[in-house]
């Protein structure tokens, strides 16, 4: 049975313009994201580790949809889906869905639980009514949740039970691959587990890839196959997971997974593309004159992509 | 394995109490209620007073009675009469459709036009934002009376003119609480998720947002509401409103002014009218603000 | 004679359509210098049970107790103001969200400065010296620009640590941190931790951390309390509790801890079936029974606590359960 590659991105980009000014008209622009490539098979994970600021929630949206990348390309099952094209655009959407960390401000308060399961369904499908109520009384089994839940409002279910809705909402247009943002980090311990459960089975059972958002290390190290380090928008290394977190290369992860990472504070931080230094320099202790003035290349060491000096051979 | 039926206390109770809740949370407030009730009672007079027919505004009878509990007084004029003889009651009650009426209608033109230019500036950012806004300072720069009674000298006096004027007036508060409360929504992931379901704008706009701005924009049109009847009656009193004869009461209280020293029960009553009326409005803001907060806090 | 002795403290709400049992006969023993750990989910009481004990809860709650003690002295009969004006001197009590408990208006100097003259500190030197004292004790170096600044201008881990200076300004018995890292980043949460426990130690402080993350638990505290739906499910001495710990809730909590899964890759995850129930709609019986794997029938009669040498247990099976499910 050949598995087949559900998501790739290749060198992917995404530059924002900071608008200043009485008249909003000076621009400031920064590369939130360079340079950024990976793939995904069937029923595989990738984690997506970072601190704040490093564009992990960029690259969720720009895989979602709800931004388009600058430059680079996104291959859905082999299918280039890079261009703005609307075709393009509601591809994507299918096929790529999104969970959000805030369990209760990610669903819409004044709609029930059947509405909000309906409106992917409305704005991206061409099923009729009926067909519509079908497919959500499957997808509410498939989590968890029952017929009778389909009235009530978000408010009045526990974080655990709208984590299912949330899952089900993305599960709903039979997606290649769900990428989530911090699932877990607004549950309880307790629920956490249920979820990850129900994370598994689905993934199990429908072939679903996921890509996952998160800085729990053991919960990545129990779901992903892969793991990609970020760091100012870029990759600096990027594996198998048990390489990657039990034996890290990179400083930055390092740091890192040791809990010693100190935050990043971006004020006059000049982020460009084309740059001809280590993103990581300022703040890695084995820097040296070379992080400053020349953009590591990639190499593959131990089975994983790695961006840092120490090992591109010079 | 264990009959997991032993372990239920009591049954689920319907989560659907959420109109319930809200009626109850407004109900503790004792003056919600009674400004609830008496706000009825005086629409209730006010459409009363539509029907009216004018008999009773004939100026055929005894100048000047005092209201019927005061021994001069006689129970044919309830509240007595004014300078010109007229029944104090009837006019109070003619008078009601006319300042409580185009309050209404003020605010209900500030509230659509206002929440429309507050949907734009708050959706489209940017350019459209800046276009509304400042307008909306400018507006705000100036005091809202003497805002309205220079539209008033433009236009012309008059009761519409007069309404048309506070509704001017009170369009930048209403611009002003959507577009705060829009780009909130606007903010939250649900709105992303939205997006990300195919949603086409406009169709976010009033499934996502709208019925999520409702409760604020319902407490700023009870506030609007009192200003609205306070301004109209004020427009009127200083000559720039409504005009002699209609028994706006505005106007009579302006008219009763010069003989309140012989007659005070002329300037009073109507004086109370406006007093009680624009209360009750308070009131009634008063027992929706906390049914919001409730909410909010839960 | 304990620092602070609490016996079934019974905390009740009124709402509309009856009252609801957020604290069910809790009792806490805390002596000089003991480090006691509280664990349990949002709405198992732990935090009702400490706000009841400083007097913070609203006039709507109902606190009944069978003895309320601090320092041999009761604080049961006082009103809530009263508590507090007996305890402010001795015990301290430190919150999840800095941000809330500053005032956003005021420099941090004049916020620290408000605490002092409270406790006594009339001169604006000695002032000016002990919160000095007192910001260095808690490891902030840029004093000078810190007391100078807005709390909206610093970040929640210096603001975290300014709550702590202002907690130990009056130099307490006693130390209550509820959540103090939840809202923080793991680094700070780690730095923060170690500090509290550092202060502690070398104060001889007693200390009650209320929070979720069982980590902090094992390596920092000497006591645990575990706590579902108002009631203390299982409490004892650090050891016993991560060795020995015989509630059913207890060990589902260890077990579903990320980092205690020593299982296959992508294998199914421990966890308890169902969901914790609100307190309006508490279960006949033990409040565990129907997600307890070991449930039986008379689960449907409540459990008496059965109490060991320093080790508590609420359930009718303690130390006989073979844990297998």
């Amino acid at each position: 049975m050949t598995v087949k590659c559900a998501i790739s991105g290749s060198a992917l980009a995404k530059k924002y313009d900071d608008h200043k000014g009485i008249f909003q008209n000076k621009q400031r622009s920064y590369w939130a994201l360079a340079d950024v490539s990976f793939t995904l098979m069937q029923g595989e994970t990738l984690a997506i580790l970072g601190e704040a600021g490093s564009g992990k929630s960029t690259l969720a949206k720009v895989l979602t949809g709800i931004e388009n990348p600058t430059s680079g390309m996104l291959m859905i099952n082999n299918q280039d889906v890079s261009s703005e094209s609307d075709k393009n655009q509601i591809r994507r959407k299918r096929a790529i869905r999104m969970v959000f960390q805030d369990t209760l401000g990610s669903l819409n308060p004044s709609l029930s639980l059947g509405e909000i399961l309906t409106e992917p369904l409305i704005n991206l499908t061409k099923l009729d009514k009926q067909e519509q109520f079908n497919r959500v009384m499957e997808v509410i089994q498939l989590v968890g949740l029952k017929e009778e839940y389909l009235h009530r409002l978000p408010h009045t279910f526990s974080a655990g039970e709208r984590q299912r809705i949330a899952i089900a909402r993305a599960l709903i247009l039979d997606p290649v691959c769900i990428v989530a943002d911090e699932p877990l980090s607004a549950l309880e311990t307790s629920v956490q587990s249920q979820i990850v459960n129900l994370m598994l089975r689905l993934q199990d059972e429908l072939k679903l890839s996921y890509i996952i958002i998160s800085h729990n290390l053991d919960v990545i190290k129990h779901m992903s196959d892969k793991v990609m380090v970020l760091s100012h928008g870029r990759v600096v290394e990027y594996g198998p997971t048990d390489k990657v977190l039990n034996d890290p290369k990179h400083p930055y992860t390092i740091n890192l997974i040791q809990g010693e990472q100190a935050p990043l504070n971006t004020d006059g931080l000049d982020l460009d593309a084309s740059v001809d230094y280590c993103v990581y320099r300022y703040r890695c202790s084995e820097s040296e004159e070379i992080c400053k003035t020349r953009k590591p290349m990639e190499t593959v060491v131990d089975e994983r992509l790695l961006s840092c000096h120490k090992f591109s051979g010079n | 394995m264990v009959n997991m039926a032993l372990f239920t206390s009591t049954p689920e109770h319907e989560i659907n109490a959420n109109l319930e809740s809200k009626w109850r949370t407004y109900k503790s407030r004792m003056g919600a209620l009674v400004g609830l009730f008496g706000l009825g009672i005086i629409i209730i007079l006010a459409v009363v007073g539509l029907f009216l027919d004018e008999s009773n505004l004939a100026s055929n009878q005894v100048q000047l009675t005092p209201p019927s509990w005061n021994e001069a007084g006689s129970s044919t004029n309830l509240l007595g009469t004014d300078l010109a003889g007229r029944d104090i009651f009837t006019r109070l009650l003619k008078g009601a459709p006319l300042t409580l009426g185009i309050s209404i209608l003020s605010v209900s033109f500030a509230l659509v036009v206002g929440t429309l230019l507050g949907l734009l500036a708050g959706f489209y950012r940017r350019y459209v934002q800046l276009l509304i806004m400042r307008t909306m300072d400018v507006i705000f720069a100036i005091p809202s009376l003497i805002l309205a009674i220079i539209v008033v000298m433009m236009l012309g006096k008059g009761l519409f003119n007069a309404g048309l004027a506070v509704a001017l007036v009170l369009i930048p508060n209403f611009v002003r609480t959507t577009m705060t409360h829009v780009i909130d929504e606007m903010q939250k992931p649900y709105v992303a998720a939205a997006r990300l379901d195919g949603a086409h704008p406009i169709r976010i706009l009033l499934s996502s947002v709208f019925p999520n701005i409702a409760a604020p924009l319902t407490l700023q049109t009870t506030i609007a509401l009192s200003t609205a009847v306070i301004d109209i009656a004020l427009l009127g009193f200083l000559g720039l409103g409504a005009q002699a004869p209609l028994p706006e009461w505005g106007v009579m209280l302006s008219e009763a002014r010069t003989s309140m020293h012989i007659a005070p029960w002329a300037v009073t009553i109507p004086g109370l009218a406006i007093l009680i009326t624009v209360i009750c409005i308070n009131f009634i803001g008063d027992g929706l603000n906390r049914v919001i907060n409730h909410k909010l806090r839960h | 004679m304990a620092l602070l002795q609490v016996d079934n403290l019974t905390v009740e709400f009124a709402i509309p359509g009856g009252s609801v049992k957020a604290l069910d006969n809790f009792s806490l023993r805390v002596d000089a210098g003991s480090y006691h750990g509280i664990i349990g989910e949002s709405g198992s009481g732990k935090s009702i049970a400490m706000l009841a004990i400083m007097g913070l809860l609203p006039t709507t709650a109902t606190i009944t107790a069978d003895q309320l003690a601090l320092k041999g002295r009761s604080i049961l009969d006082m009103s809530t103001t009263e508590r507090r004006n007996t305890l402010y001197q001795d015990v301290s009590i430190i919150f999840q969200e800095p941000h809330n408990s500053l005032n956003p208006s005021f420099k941090i100097k004049s916020q620290i400065d408000e605490t002092l003259k409270a406790h006594g500190y009339n001169n604006r030197k000695k002032r000016t010296q002990r919160t000095r004292e007192l910001l260095s004790d808690v490891g902030l170096v840029h004093i000078d620009s810190i007391l100078d600044s807005y709390p909206h201008q610093l970040t929640a881990g210096i603001l975290q640590r300014i709550m702590i200076a202002i907690a130990l300004a009056c130099e307490p018995d006693l130390l209550i941190a509820d959540e103090p890292t939840a809202s923080l980043d793991p680094f700070e949460q780690g730095q923060i931790t170690e500090l509290l426990t550092t202060l502690v130690r070398e104060r001889n402080m007693a200390m009650v951390l209320i929070a979720h993350d069982l980590r902090l638990m094992r390596e920092q505290t000497d006591y645990v309390t575990i706590m579902y739906c108002g009631q203390i499910v299982e409490s004892g001495s650090k050891n016993i509790i991560f060795e020995q710990a015989k509630h059913p809730y207890t060990h589902s909590i260890l077990a579903s801890e990320p980092s205690n899964w020593n299982i296959p890759f992508k294998s199914k995850v421990p966890s308890l079936k169902g969901a914790t129930p609100s307190l309006q709609h508490l279960p006949v019986g033990c409040y565990l029974g129907p997600r307890c794997p070991y449930a039986e029938a008379h689960c449907v009669q409540a459990p008496e606590p059965i109490y060991e040498k320093e080790h508590m247990t609420r359930c009718h099976f303690a130390g006989s359960i073979k844990y297998d499910r």
